[in-house]
């Protein structure tokens, strides 16, 4: 091919490129624009002076299904995550919008401008702070190992599994842990946690190590798997709501909101009706 | 530019994803394409021979296999082959998920290598045959002797297509989940950049592809024309 007739799709390429980091670049300029918040104005008024990526509403990156935080029922979206967050845009005045992603693309996806923040069950860490802002902490996890019924009795713990299959999913605190803790198994990634759950019911992994409550809800759904193991002694993991560093008035606002989400009866609500009512999150 | 290439064509993240960009990424996207569609040929062959035979029992279930495979998507394939039949049999591929993904691959690949061969088998003059029976060949030495060969020539344009696709198609396998090692070329760029929060690497995955794709394109077009202007 001559140097001649590449240049054409070369610099259709280039064009389409820029075109999209101009389209983003214009809501990101304006939010900076008005950081800050102010913490004396009502929570309402903080709301709707954001600028958001689609204005009037939140745009909310999530992987779904991740039951009992997020997933889908009849049409509807539910969960502990999905509510919470309708909670506080319910706080800020304006409207939540869910955008399905996988969660290995899901903190691009915020980076890209696809969503204003991410709430997908996201542990807080060190190393994803580097990257982004977190909200407050508002759900305490521990990481859990969960076999097929059938196998309860020969895999108690992580050792147990040397030489099998260990299914994770991609970019998740539980691949992580996984691969600093089953040395001796198969580690196995998944895009997506729902395939994750397949891949043990079809016996291609042989234990699964996610957070404990997606792990227990699927236990008590499918009445096929069970969590033999339970990681306690590791420290616990507190979910966060993703929100990028150049939006400081978002993290000012949803903290906000989410405090006064936790002041009263709606957070306890919204886990009871999700965990029963012997959620022990404070 | 400054912020643009940052974001794209940074090198120090780029830097990062070798050697495993080759000795894992590209050479696990290789593997599966050279299985997937050495499966996807023989069975291919097979339809297509089938596809054109005299006996209606023969060529009407082959056009549903043919027609349900292009009609269905390859991910949708993928995933019954990969997590449906463990299930439903409950029985395990040998070397999973790399199996199950070559046998997706090659079920639909063959549908369409076939439908190739066939026109190719088609575009032999019938007068090749007859003079082959009037030979005293039978039917079946008669195709594998003189009408197949010279169908080869002419498919080898479209299957190259073909393999092009597959080759592209490949990243689709990752959803049955990729062990240790076992990562193909997007995926191994999905988890650098979910790693680095940076977009470059799926501009290295895209250079090694086209590396690869370009010149089978360049090839494509030199073979097309070569049987255009051939003695044929």
């Amino acid at each position: 091919m001559s140097v001649r007739s590449m240049r054409l799709p070369a610099v259709a390429l280039l064009l389409v490129l820029l075109a999209g980091a101009c389209g983003k670049d214009t809501p990101k300029n304006n939010s900076t624009g008005s950081a800050g918040g102010g913490d004396g104005s009502s929570t309402v008024d903080q709301g709707r002076s954001l600028k958001t990526v689609d204005s009037g509403k939140l745009t909310v990156c999530s992987d779904i299904p991740y039951a009992p935080f997020e997933y889908e029922e009849g049409g509807t979206l539910k969960g502990i995550d999905i509510d919470l967050v309708r909670a506080v845009t319910g706080r800020l005045g304006i409207a939540a919008d869910f955008r399905d992603t996988d969660f290995d693309g899901i903190f691009a996806a915020l980076k890209s401008g696809q969503c204003d923040m991410i709430a997908s069950s996201v542990s807080i860490t060190d190393e994803r702070k580097q990257q982004n802002n977190f909200s407050d902490g508002y759900f305490e996890i521990h990481q859990s190992l969960l076999v097929r019924k059938a196998d309860e009795a020969r895999y108690k713990d992580l050792p147990d599994l040397k030489g099998k299959t260990v299914g994770v999913q991609s970019g998740t605190t539980g691949a992580d842990f996984a691969k600093a803790h089953a040395s001796g198994a198969s580690i196995k990634e998944f895009t997506g946690a729902d395939e994750l759950l397949t891949a043990l019911k079809a016996g291609q992994v042989d234990g699964v190590v996610q957070d404990q409550p997606v792990n227990a809800y699927n236990a008590k759904t499918t009445g096929q798997s069970v969590i033999v193991k339970v990681f306690t002694e590791e420290k616990a993991e507190q979910y966060g709501f993703v929100i990028p560093k150049d939006k400081a008035d978002l993290l000012a606002a949803v903290n906000k909101a989410l405090k006064e989400v936790r002041s009263d009866d709606s957070y306890r609500t919204i886990l009871n009706n999700y965990l029963g009512s012997t959620a022990g999150q404070s | 530019m400054g912020e643009l290439g940052k974001e794209f064509f940074n090198w120090t993240v780029i830097r990062e994803m070798f050697p495993g960009l080759l000795t894992e990424a590209v050479k696990n996207t290789v593997v599966l394409t050279v299985f997937s569609f050495a499966g996807g040929i023989v069975l291919g062959l097979l339809l297509a021979l089938a596809r054109i035979s005299r006996h209606r029992w023969l060529r009407w279930p082959v056009a549903v296999y043919i027609d349900l495979f292009r009609g269905l998507p390859l991910l949708l394939v993928i995933v019954f082959v990969g997590f449906g039949i463990p299930i439903g049999l409950g029985t395990q591929f040998p070397y999973e998920p790399l199996t199950p993904g070559v046998v997706a691959l090659a079920m639909v690949y063959a549908a369409y290598i076939a439908e190739s061969i066939r026109a190719g088998i088609e575009a032999v003059p019938k007068g090749q045959m007859e003079a082959a029976r009037s030979l005293g060949m039978p039917y079946r030495m008669a195709m594998r002797r003189v009408v197949v060969p010279q169908a080869f020539r002419i498919v080898i344009p479209p299957l190259t297509n073909e393999l092009l696709a597959l080759f592209k198609d490949t990243s689709l396998v990752a959803v049955l989940g990729t062990r240790v090692g076992g990562k193909e070329i997007t995926k191994y760029a999905r988890d650098f950049v979910n790693h680095s929060g940076n977009s470059s690497p799926l501009v290295a995955a895209g250079i090694a592809y086209l590396v690869i794709t370009l010149p089978m394109l360049r090839l494509v077009a030199w073979l097309d024309r070569r049987s255009k202007a051939g003695s044929r």
